[in-house]
């Protein structure tokens, strides 16, 4: 159980368009130092996804060239047009539908970091996801709030893009019916498909117009390059070589939420433990059963009411607070999340902090003091404060849902994305997708009063100032925050101080909790 | 899929806890729709008072039994159907504050020397609920239903301690462990069960906002909120 071995992520089934069905030499093929461009985009994949089976659609001409160039478990389909091509990409979302799998396209042509693949390919909570990057040419894409609105291709225009689409595309399983549904699209296009080669941008294009949601994951600050020449890959390779991969990937394992203590002590000292975890090969779950044994040990040794152990304990309970940081950077790092790991992460540190109070008490109990009305009192604030924070992420789920961006629905062989009346083509189901569109970024229902939507803009104004971000964020008493009162106060005084210390801070957390949430709920009907 | 908890209660009504009684009450009421934060709010104001009063005699605690059988009708009331309103998200921590303090208050007045045992029952109530929320969120669905029914719910878990505190001080003394030890019993059993039963080949990972939907109806919470809340 504890291996980090089971209820792992779907396997995904990962398709590279190589392109060059028209004649054209691909930039899958250019050269880089360690072999073809392709061979090493391959290398790559295999190492983000291990499970991943990756399948390579080739144009026939060169097919046999580039099956020499990989490993024989890669299996490679000689495509004559790319028509061929999309068949097999129709064929692969059936059979990834039947499996459970989701679908990575990746376009064959292009030099990345693997955390650049790895953000869509391997993040756990995307669903139907683009990668995309800075605007400055082709495959643009238009985007609101992080969702694709529109995307181009060779043969499709994009008004006003706003960043380019950078080939790689992961597609969640209930989605595969349109991936299919939009490869016979693309097919569908007749002569216009056919001088074309960017498969994945094609498939976007056609995901996206038959109204799919697919979110925008941006590359920063990890490098993709799609080159056009043999001279633009070495650029391309020197671009990467100047970003620190190993050590942006182990900051970006951190939280982004942290407060305020676990950002300038918990996660500093966590990426050293991370660092040593991740070498020795010992899985997040063990961390985190690690990380529970010593919070007991804290709890026992505040249980003997001693001085000594209250010190001891304080300092104790730091190092459990330390581990219990890296559980999680490990698992991602290792890209190893998984429900249980999440599941038992969260239900431990609940566990920890509550034997904590109760070896507190213990402990208060030997010195002849009395203080469970006070931990009693301390557990009903965090769970008042726990179910605050559930509820409303429910809540703002269900709002975000409705509000959100929706993707522009057009017919497939439209080249730009303004439908021309003319040119438009009756097809029924076109005409009653592109009823229900409303036309990039939809704005928020101003509903409310206008005090809260001027309150809120104050809020929200504040995060601008960085001193006021960890201020707010230290103000919600994160565990990081909390565990720190728990060991000064018990170092230096006694149990009895720490839960009125406790209660004190988390019930104005609690205040401000309460009272930030309501304010953002009066905006909504 | 059929021992699960079905889409019409979402993740608002798990987190809210209620037993097969306060939920009875609810339905029996059908689609009237009374407003849910005053209810719960007014039902909390009687519980503090009769709390406040609690000394140990036997007329306060008639008057605590007599309090809860009306906080339970009167929250009762509000879960006729989803929850809902701008504001529906506090009503689970409002009925949890209300358990904690019932608990706590009564074993102090009544059984001061267990006050450690109110502790444990509350640490028992607070993983049921941690589990309820974190399988939600890392795993798309929540506990199977039975556990909400034999946990019985904010509403009988309190019917039964205040029953036991106008029986006598010896029979909550006697019941509180009892009661303790259950819940803790059907709590771990059932998640014990919920992991070990899931295979590897069906991990129901909360990909996407679509795919939990349709495990859990609209009100799924998915692994999606996880970035936007804070750690408390």
């Amino acid at each position: 159980m504890f291996g980090g071995k089971h209820w792992e992520l779907e396997l995904t089934t990962l398709l590279v368009a190589v392109g060059g069905m028209d004649g054209t030499q691909p930039a899958a093929l250019f050269d880089r130092a360690d072999g073809t461009v392709l061979a090493a985009l391959v290398a790559q994949l295999r190492d983000v996804v291990p499970d991943g089976r990756v399948s390579v659609l080739a144009p026939e001409w060169t097919a046999e060239s580039i099956r020499s160039q990989l490993p024989a478990s890669v299996s490679v389909t000689a495509c004559r047009t790319i028509r061929i091509a999309l068949d097999e990409v129709v064929r692969h979302a059936y059979e990834a539908l039947a499996k459970g799998d989701d679908v990575g396209l990746i376009d064959g042509g292009i030099v990345a970091h693997n955390e650049a693949l790895a953000v869509v390919l391997t993040e756990p909570a995307s669903g139907t996801a683009l990668l995309v990057g800075e605007h400055n040419g082709s495959s643009g894409v238009r985007t609101a709030e992080d969702i694709v609105v529109s995307a181009g291709s060779s043969v499709h225009a994009v008004t006003d893009p706003d960043r380019d689409g950078l080939g790689v595309l992961r597609v969640a399983q209930t989605d595969l019916g349109t991936l299919a549904e939009a490869a016979r699209g693309i097919s569908g296009m007749g002569r216009m498909s056919d001088t074309a080669s960017d498969l994945v941008d094609l498939v976007t294009v056609g995901l996206v117009r038959l109204g799919t949601r697919v979110q925008a994951v941006p590359v920063d600050p990890y490098v993709l390059a799609r080159p056009h020449t043999q001279l633009e890959v070495g650029a391309a390779l020197v671009d990467l070589r100047e970003v620190d991969e190993d050590r942006l990937r182990l900051v970006s394992s951190g939280r982004p939420d942290d407060g305020l203590y676990a950002t300038l002590v918990g996660r500093r000292l966590a990426r050293i433990v991370t660092r040593w975890a991740v070498r020795s090969g010992i899985s997040a779950n063990q961390v985190t059963l690690g990380a529970l044994a010593v919070a007991l040990l804290a709890a026992v040794t505040f249980a003997t009411g001693t001085r000594v152990g209250l010190v001891a304990g304080a300092l104790v309970l730091q190092i459990a607070y330390v581990l219990g940081c890296a559980d999680g950077e490990i698992a991602r790092y290792t890209r190893r999340v998984t429900p249980f790991g999440g599941w038992f992460d969260a239900v431990s540190e609940r566990v920890k902090e509550y034997a904590v109070y109760a070896g507190l008490c213990i402990g208060a109990v030997r010195a002849g003091d009395r203080v469970w009305i006070l931990a009693s009192a301390m557990l009903a604030v965090q769970a008042y404060r726990q179910m605050v924070d559930a509820g409303f992420a429910v809540r703002s789920a269900e709002w975000r849902a409705e509000e959100a961006p929706e993707p522009l629905t057009l017919p497939i062989n439209l080249r730009d994305d303004v439908p021309a009346n003319a040119e438009l083509e009756p097809s029924a189901s076109a005409a009653n997708r592109s009823r229900g569109s409303s036309g990039g970024a939809r704005s928020h229902r101003a509903v409310g009063s206008s005090l809260p939507r001027g309150a809120m803009g104050i809020l929200d104004n504040t995060n601008r100032v960085p001193g006021l971000v960890w201020l707010k964020r230290a103000l919600t008493m994160p565990v990081g925050e909390r565990w720190l009162v728990i060991s000064i106060v018990a170092a230096l005084y006694g149990p009895r101080e720490v839960f009125l210390a406790l209660l004190a801070v988390t019930t104005v957390a609690a205040l401000y909790m309460t009272i930030g949430r309501m304010l953002r709920s009066m905006v909504h009907a | 899929m059929l021992d699960q908890v079905p889409p019409r209660r979402g993740a608002l009504e798990l987190y809210i806890d209620a037993g097969p009684l306060a939920r009875d009450i609810g339905y029996a009421l059908g689609r009237v729709r009374l407003p849910e934060i005053p209810l719960v709010l007014a039902a909390g104001a009687l519980l503090g008072v009769a709390l406040a009063r609690l000394d140990g005699s036997l007329g306060s605690r008639q008057v605590l039994f007599a309090t809860v059988g009306a906080v339970v009708v009167i929250t009762g009331l509000c879960w006729s159907g989803p929850v809902r309103g701008r504001f529906g998200w506090l009503l689970p921590a409002l009925v949890r504050v209300m358990e904690y303090a019932f608990v706590a208050r009564t074993t102090a007045v009544i059984a001061a020397d267990l006050e450690w045992l109110a502790y444990g029952y509350l640490v028992v109530i607070a993983f049921h609920h941690t589990d309820s929320v974190a399988r939600m969120r890392h795993l798309g669905r929540g506990p199977a239903r039975w556990v909400y029914t034999a946990g019985l719910g904010y509403d009988g878990r309190m019917l039964v301690l205040a029953a036991l505190a106008v029986t006598g001080t010896e029979a909550y003394r006697h019941g509180l462990p009892i009661v303790v030890a259950l819940l803790a019993v059907v709590y771990l059993t059932e998640c014990t069960i919920c992991w070990i039963r899931i295979p590897r080949s069906e991990v129901p990972a909360p990909r996407t906002p679509a795919r939990a939907r349709r495990a859990q109806g609209a009100h799924a919470a998915t692994s999606k909120d996880a970035p936007n809340t804070a750690e408390v």
